[in-house]
């Protein structure tokens, strides 16, 4: 922890007065981002039991121009808010609150709901991305995510037959 | 009147000279010592053996009292008395057949010999021939024998070995007491390979039957260890050793072999095997959760830094704030390392949060009873009381040396719903105003407590000083005021 500080720290002094264009940066793609899911506003549930990283989540979905569900810390809180909400989207992470399992809930949101689910998780690795694609997720995105793309990923999932640049 | 012609034997018979010469040549090329006595136990013959096994020459033997030159001294009362009764009665114990007696030697040492004496009478007179060999190597080797039985006796009987003799002619085993405990049959059951078949282990049967087929066919030995089912001790493990036996004409005839129970050496294997492959897993998984947590905690300082710096006013407003949460969670981590991550106690959570810097001195009090956070509730809360306090350092009562701050806990409720509530009360600080919007600070503390912790906050701004009322639920499975919580 204190490495990390310190990692932060020195970057950030590099960075200097330049700091304030890192957050501009997603602006254009989220233009492009606009561009391709049509003007309509879509609705995506957040699931992670992690509230920094649900943020972080919900930024991008607020600068791609959609609109935030939850976030659900739990399985069964992301069930019952699809049903209800009946999002176009689930930005689904792995291991929830209360010892829950993100790939349960996503293949239950699929079976009753029909809606797809895109995992964004810390846990890519082969075991963990094989259970997942029994969920016939969207994709998968490893955390830590650069907000580009996951910007991408969502839109790719809201917009099957548009190619997006790559 | 029977006739016999008897021409043909007459011409057959050796002359008496040659039958001396002969009978000579056989007494000096003698291997055992041949001594003959007269009826009163003088010697009349002694062979060049006998001179050898008892070292005096036939010259001084002849003549002599057999009884004084080769007769323990104990022994010749009962000798003459042997030969009286005999010549008096006919009869005598120890003539016609092999017999050990000591004897003695010119040297006067003692030997034990195997001898034969046969009654013999010449012409009337009465001898007695003995045959004599020393018999020092044979019981030197039946002694060995004997102790080497008595060895593998006592090995047999300490290792619980029973031993068991296969005919394979009648099919029937025998075998001793332990063999048939071991198996559970009665002391009287006839065994054969039918029964022994049938107290194998189902899973075992046919292996092991066809090792016995092997080691048959090939004439060799069979080791195996396998399971029985005991009639009254149910499944036993057992080694078998089996070699196979074999007739005068070299043909297997049957097997012969041991069987030790092992059942408790083996249960001590598998749960030595068990523990450590326990051990193993455990390894496995405290390393997955070490890496879960390690990731887990990069995906939080990341988001945490793309969060902070994107409400920050400028550079050095991101760097006060984002190094403020960043110590925050890492107080939390340090709090749970100190018990290895198995959960932490509440009051030194809130001291450690709020007790930073030059506040150790801050009129801080706390109070509420003993109760212990899982990791993930200790770090959530930890980052929501470090928000609390920095708006309490940088606007509320703790800017000002008069302000006061009081933090109190307590549990409600019971059962499945029960809730720890934490009442944090500002007082003596500048007049508070409230906040025009909602402040990304104010945003940590009610989310943090709502989403990531599924309880809730509500945040007063009252003039007199903030007042932040906290209530999140505690998980039903354990209870917190008692023993550690577990992660």
């Amino acid at each position: 922890m204190v490495v990390m500080q310190m990692i932060f720290e020195t970057s950030l002094q590099a960075v200097g007065p330049r700091t304030a264009g890192i957050w501009e940066r997603l602006e254009p793609r989220s233009d492009r981002g606009r561009r391709a899911s049509s003007s309509i506003r879509q609705k995506i549930l957040i699931v992670d039991d992690e509230l920094w990283a649900a943020l972080d989540m919900e930024w991008v979905v607020q600068t791609l121009g959609h609109e935030v569900v939850g976030p659900a810390a739990t399985a069964e809180k992301a069930i019952e808010l699809a049903g209800r909400v009946r999002p176009n989207l689930v930005l689904m992470d792995i291991r929830l609150a209360n010892d829950s399992d993100g790939v349960a809930a996503a293949i239950e949101i699929r079976e009753r709901f029909d809606i797809p689910s895109l995992f964004v998780s810390a846990h890519g690795d082969p075991i963990m991305r094989s259970r997942a694609a029994a969920a016939n997720p969207v994709g998968f995105i490893e955390k830590p995510f650069s907000p580009e793309s996951l910007a991408l990923a969502i839109e790719a999932a809201l917009n099957p037959d548009v190619s997006l640049p790559s | 009147m029977l006739v016999v012609d008897v021409t043909e034997r007459k011409r057959m018979e050796p002359s008496r000279r040659q039958s001396q010469v002969i009978a000579s040549a056989v007494l000096a090329a003698a291997f055992d010592a041949i001594i003959t006595i007269d009826h009163r136990g003088v010697v009349v013959e002694w062979n060049a053996a006998a001179e050898r096994l008892f070292g005096y020459a036939r010259s001084e033997a002849i003549g002599q009292a057999m009884a004084d030159l080769i007769i323990p001294p104990q022994l010749r009362g009962a000798h003459r008395a042997g030969m009286m009764n005999y010549i008096a009665n006919s009869v005598g114990p120890i003539l016609g057949r092999l017999v050990e007696l000591p004897a003695l030697r010119a040297d006067g040492t003692e030997v034990p010999i195997d001898v034969y004496i046969a009654p013999i009478v010449i012409e009337g007179r009465r001898l007695f021939t003995g045959f004599a060999r020393d018999a020092t190597e044979r019981k030197a080797a039946e002694t060995a024998l004997k102790k080497n039985e008595a060895r593998l006796r006592l090995a047999l009987d300490a290792s619980g070995a029973g031993v068991w003799t296969w005919d394979r002619a009648t099919g029937l085993i025998t075998a001793d007491e332990a063999y048939r405990a071991m198996y559970g049959f009665a002391p009287d059951e006839t065994v054969d390979y039918a029964t022994w078949e049938a107290r194998l282990h189902p899973d075992d049967r046919e292996p092991l039957k066809q090792q016995v087929e092997e080691c048959l066919h090939a004439g060799s030995q069979w080791l195996e260890e396998f399971r029985i089912l005991h009639p009254q001790l149910g499944e036993r493990w057992l080694a078998g050793l089996g070699r196979v036996l074999r007739d005068a004409q070299g043909r297997v005839s049957g097997m012969t072999g041991i069987n030790i129970d092992v059942t408790a050496r083996k249960i001590a294997e598998e749960a030595a095997s068990a523990s450590e492959a326990q051990a193993q897993e455990t390894q496995r998984l405290l390393i997955d959760e070490l890496n879960h947590r390690v990731k887990n905690t990069l995906v939080t300082v990341q988001a945490m830094a793309e969060q902070t710096l994107r409400k920050a006013r400028d550079p050095a407003h991101f760097v006060e704030s984002f190094r403020g949460r960043l110590q925050a969670l890492s107080r939390a981590h340090d709090s749970l390392m100190r018990r290895t991550w198995t959960g932490v106690d509440l009051e030194s959570l809130i001291r450690e949060q709020l007790l930073v810097g030059a506040d150790q001195y801050a009129p801080i009090t706390f109070s509420g009873p003993d109760m212990q956070l899982k990791p993930r509730e200790a770090v959530h809360l930890g980052l929501v009381l470090h928000e609390l306090g920095t708006n309490a350092r940088k606007y509320g009562a703790l800017k000002v040396p008069e302000g006061k701050l009081s933090v109190t806990w307590h549990l409600t409720g019971h059962g499945a719903r029960r809730f720890l509530e934490i009442n944090w009360v500002e007082s003596g600080g500048p007049t508070v105003s409230p906040p025009t919007g909602q402040g990304f600070g104010t945003l940590l503390i009610k989310r943090g407590l709502k989403d990531s912790l599924g309880g809730e906050a509500s945040i007063s701004f009252a003039p007199t000083g903030v007042t932040c009322d906290m209530r999140l639920p505690i998980p039903q499975t354990d209870d917190p005021r008692k023993g550690r919580a577990v992660p």
